[in-house]
């Protein structure tokens, strides 16, 4: 190459070198007109306390892990008024407005949007669910009813659990618990985010003994008490996993699948009806044996970011429970099981749910935004039943649907004033149409001074278990297989009218978040003499509830509750006219409601953040007496105090590894107290948990 | 506006100040929609003394009886800087980009520029009017010598930032929530390396989780969930551009290159009412800055 030759060449390559690096460097310039995806869309942004047409509170991922808490059902301990107790160990009731029963079933309660409030009960199983709480990023409960928005089932609250996004986690991580009470969890998380499809996964176990076998008597009971003595069979066992992932390509369509599995061995049953030297004959139909569930789901959404932050969502889902149980009975002092009669008590319950749901939000001006939509629900009960004591099988299957449309209209009339007003109409399995209205009216005095005034009537359709009652009525075991004939016929749903005045003060470094109601339950279902369900029980709580949280500063913050409720019934009128069952258990009061209801309840959660990454969060929970609603006198629950503690220290570098260590002290003050049955003594018990980022 | 105003006077009151027909060559750097608008605004708003044509790439160019060239957009002053030396007016090239396309142009070449992207000190001055109680700035960035001016400026109007460079992709999100943590908003720049189709949902989802709010460049990231931005539109460009071919009619001589007079400003009030953020009214946010500006 001649060097004339040679200098052309070099310029040439400098030249497209030059080229080729300042196109590079200048790429960027179309970034300022890309196309993008509409993200935050109306589905994934959460209402601000501000502008919510009704109470709400959200128990967010940092209060969660602040809390220490490792049942998903405690976390309800941190929402004025709600009461959050246990049956035995994993047998959680989470009730509101003194439904304490054990098939606490006035509030609606579904995760990412799925119902899981399941026949035949229409109660939520909480040992069952699919999740762990570290699969948690909020949950938001609506406190009071919001049937125009979700619902039957939602007369006196909803509690909407948002799990973690697809792309909330790239890696893995291992989270291992030892504690107390045969405390024994062990739980992977990993996921991945991708250029447009995101995932993750849980696989976990969870096991623990339950309460304590009692060998004293709790709450100064008389000592004939000693039923309670070594009576706890309650242990349990999960394992479970869950699956979220998220298909996103360029453009306005996003894909959502999710499903999840849980298997559970529980332990359920009693030994103080079995037969003693004292009582020979006793009959025990529910001994002490094992609850195998096994509960899955699928869900499948698609949500179509539409121009001016509208927004079209499709979304599906199948639920399915499958539970068993085989067990002994003792009749007339006779084991069953026996030589003589080698086979025991089975029964199996299956549950079927499909819930198709589609939805239009839609800004009609930059004012107004509507949402409406229309859903079906088809769902299968089926159960069986062989009690050969008794020479007796026993099966029934159901299927019923539920239709449901609605709308709601958010409309900002001027700068200062919101209104929100909507409805739903359902058709439900009962074939009753139930019409459920909302309005309120959000008022901002100031920026930080918010005023809110509401109203709606929600209804409850009676549950499977209250319009067939189970077959035959005193069955063994927990599981119920429903009669196939009706046995409460003209059962009509239950119906709260619900009225409330809110107040919202957003300070500089915290929240006050305050609110007096009244709600009137008509056509309330009870248990009559004659063992049918009817309408006629009427109720009206009435209340205050208040929300403060405050930031000391960026280490330090607070977030307190309280609750002060009322409750008044016509029980005791009814009990007069001859409905005995609604005797109120506790002798010092004699309206059931009104006993049922805790006048105060109150808790209060403390974070610190300190050197060397090191965390301190305190705990306090009151609850004040009460008579649980359906139960008798020697399960009455005194005042209960407790005092939970967690330290945690982050670490990084520790041979090589990121991670953290925590340790919780529950009722670190050890004050002892009963739950919704006499034998669940919640005592001191502790924990640590180690969780390695991988 | 302010432009529009400019031409409609122009319009009206000076015709004998043009000179004989002017004819303009607007070279596209090709179909997109952004490029097309300003077109069809900048056609808009010439008076009729002057005569452009619309090319849709920089192929096949022909300038016969060319008085000057418009490129609109990075790659078509790509083509054009290096090809003529007839005048150039450079549009919808950022400022980096600008310079570094300049040491193409033949020599004597009359070379002007409206960026596309805004000066730094009227961000900061539209934060202090849009966000004032915020001063921990978040930036991710893959380009570190086009960054240093604008932490420069943030940290000399009391800002902290708290920066980290996207070497990989991979890597992005352990860097996006360790910066998350730190601040309290999200300052986006034009990086590719960074904000782009493919991370953009997953950015805004992790910030949104942790209440950081995203201050956004363009109107489309507004959109997707930005909190609030402050960007030229394609139209405002355009009416700029068209006024400097006017003035160029009557000078033949263009100013030095420059940042765009006019711009706009959206707050996304989904997402700041999600996050609980209250700001003042867009005018009142854009005449603050406008003040600030002026100082």
């Amino acid at each position: 190459m001649s060097i004339l030759h040679r200098q052309q060449y070099l310029l040439t390559f400098t030249l497209s070198l030059t080229l080729h690096l300042a196109y590079a460097q200048t790429s960027d310039d179309s970034n300022f007109f890309e196309e993008l995806p509409i993200v935050l869309s109306a589905s994934r942004l959460s209402q601000p306390l501000s502008e919510a047409p009704n109470a709400m509170t959200v128990i967010d991922r940092n209060m969660i892990v602040a809390s220490g808490f490792r049942n998903i059902p405690d976390l309800f301990k941190l929402v004025p008024g709600m009461y959050a107790s246990y049956y035995q160990s994993s047998q959680a009731i989470v009730a509101y407005h003194g439904t304490t029963d054990e098939y606490a079933r006035r509030m609606q309660v579904m995760i990412d949007g799925r119902s899981i409030y399941l026949s035949p009960a229409n109660t939520v199983d909480w040992a069952n669910l699919p999740i762990t709480i570290g699969d948690i990023e909020r949950i938001e409960v609506v406190r009071g009813p919001d049937a125009a928005s979700y619902g039957a089932n939602s007369i006196q609250g909803v509690i909407n659990i948002i799990t973690r996004d697809a792309g909330s986690l790239d890696g893995k991580s291992l989270s291992v618990t030892r504690g107390d009470k045969g405390i024994n969890d062990i739980a992977t998380h990993f996921g991945k985010r991708g250029e447009d499809y995101d995932y993750r996964m849980t696989v976990a176990y969870t096991a623990d003994n339950g309460y304590d076998n009692l060998s004293t008597v709790p709450n100064n009971l008389p000592q004939n008490s000693s039923q309670l003595l070594n009576n706890s069979n309650d242990s349990n066992q999960a394992r479970l996993l869950n699956y979220k992932g998220s298909y996103h390509p360029e453009g306005a369509d996003r894909y959502d699948i999710g499903f999840g599995f849980n298997h559970d061995i529980l332990g359920v049953g009693f030994n103080d009806k079995n037969p003693s030297l004292a009582s020979p004959f006793k009959t025990n139909g529910d001994t002490m044996h094992d609850l195998i569930s096994n509960g899955s789901f699928i869900a499948l959404g698609w949500v179509r970011a539409l121009d001016n932050a509208d927004e079209l969502s499709l979304r599906y889902s199948h639920t399915r429970l499958d539970q068993s149980e085989t067990l002994s009975v003792y009749l007339g002092g006779v084991l069953f099981p026996n030589p003589r009669a080698p086979l025991p008590v089975v029964q199996s319950t299956q549950t079927n749910r499909d819930d198709i749901e589609l939805q239009h939000t839609v800004h009609t001006s930059p004012t107004n935004r509507i949402v409406y939509g229309a859903g079906y629900r088809v769902e299968q009960d089926s159960g069986q039943s062989t009690l050969p004591p008794l020479h007796l099988n026993f099966s029934s299957s159901f299927t019923t649907n539920e239709f449901r449309i609605f709308a709601h209209d958010e409309w900002r009339f001027s700068p200062d004033w919101l209104l929100n007003g909507g409805a739903m109409s359902e058709r439900s399995r009962t074939g009753a149409q139930n019409v459920s209205p909302r309005v309120a009216l959000n008022y901002h005095l100031t920026p930080r001074d918010t005023f809110r005034i509401g109203s709606s009537v929600a209804y409850r359709d009676p549950a499977l278990q209250e319009t067939n009652a189970s077959n035959p009525k005193t069955q063994p075991g927990v599981l119920m297989v429903m009669s196939q004939t009706v046995t409460s016929p003209g059962l009509m749903p239950e119906r709260m009218l619900s009225r409330e005045i809110g107040y919202i003060r957003q300070f500089e470094t915290g929240t006050l978040d305050l609110r007096v109601f009244s709600d009137q339950l008509t056509n309330g279902i009870f248990l009559s003499n004659t063992s049918q369900l009817l309408n006629g029980l009427n109720g009206n709580y009435r209340g205050i509830e208040a929300t403060f949280k405050h930031r000391f500063d960026d280490k330090n913050d607070v977030t307190f509750n309280i609750a002060h409720e009322l409750a008044c019934s016509n029980g005791a009128a009814l009990v007069a006219s001859g409905q005995k069952v609604l005797t109120s258990s506790y002798p010092l009061n004699s309206d059931i409601l009104s006993a049922s209801t805790p006048n105060y309840t109150a808790s209060l959660l403390y974070t610190r953040q300190m050197e060397h990454d090191i965390s301190l969060n305190t705990s306090y929970y009151y609850q004040g007496s009460m008579q649980p609603f359906d139960r008798g006198v020697l399960d009455y629950q005194p005042v209960e105090h407790r005092i939970d503690v967690r330290i945690a220290k982050a670490f990084q570098g520790v041979y090589g590894l990121k991670g953290s260590l925590a340790l919780v002290v529950q009722n670190v003050l050890n004050q002892a107290y009963t739950e919704y049955i006499a034998t669940s003594l919640f005592n001191r018990r502790s924990m640590v948990t180690l969780t390695l980022d991988l | 506006m302010r432009y529009g105003l400019a031409l409609i006077l122009y319009w009206l009151a000076a015709p004998p100040c043009f000179a004989s027909n002017l004819h303009v060559v607007v070279v596209l750097s090709d179909n997109t929609r952004a490029y097309q608008t300003f077109a069809t605004r900048y056609l808009a708003s010439l008076p009729p003394q002057i005569n452009a044509r619309v090319l849709q790439s920089a192929e096949n160019l022909d300038l016969t009886d060319t008085d000057f060239i418009v490129t609109v957009g990075t790659p078509a002053s790509l083509s054009i800087f290096s090809q003529t030396q007839l005048p150039v007016l450079a549009t919808m090239i950022s400022s980096q980009s600008y310079f570094s396309l300049l040491k193409l142009r033949l020599k004597g070449s009359q070379t002007t520029a409206i960026y596309l992207d805004q000066p730094s000190i009227r961000q900061i001055h539209f934060l202090q009017a849009a966000l004032p109680k915020l001063h921990q700035v978040g930036l991710l960035y893959s380009n570190e010598p086009a960054i240093t001016p604008l932490k420069n400026t943030f940290k000399n109007n009391g800002f902290t930032v708290h920066s980290l460079p996207i070497e990989k992709e991979s890597r992005l999100f352990d860097s996006l929530e360790s910066i998350l943590k730190s601040s309290d908003l999200l300052y986006a720049i034009p990086d590719a390396g960074v904000y782009n189709n493919r991370t953009i949902a997953n950015i805004l989802l992790s910030s949104y989780r942790l209440g950081v709010p995203i201050v956004g460049y363009s109107e489309n990231l507004v959109k997707a969930g930005a909190v609030c931005g402050l960007y030229s539109t394609p139209e405002q460009l355009a009416e700029q551009a068209a006024f400097l071919s006017i003035n160029f009619s009557k000078n033949k001589t263009f100013p030095g290159a420059g940042y765009p007079s006019e711009y706009s400003i959206s707050i996304n009030q989904d997402v700041a009412r999600s996050l609980g953020i209250v700001f003042s009214s867009i005018e009142e946010i854009h005449t603050k800055v406008e003040k600030d500006e002026s100082k």
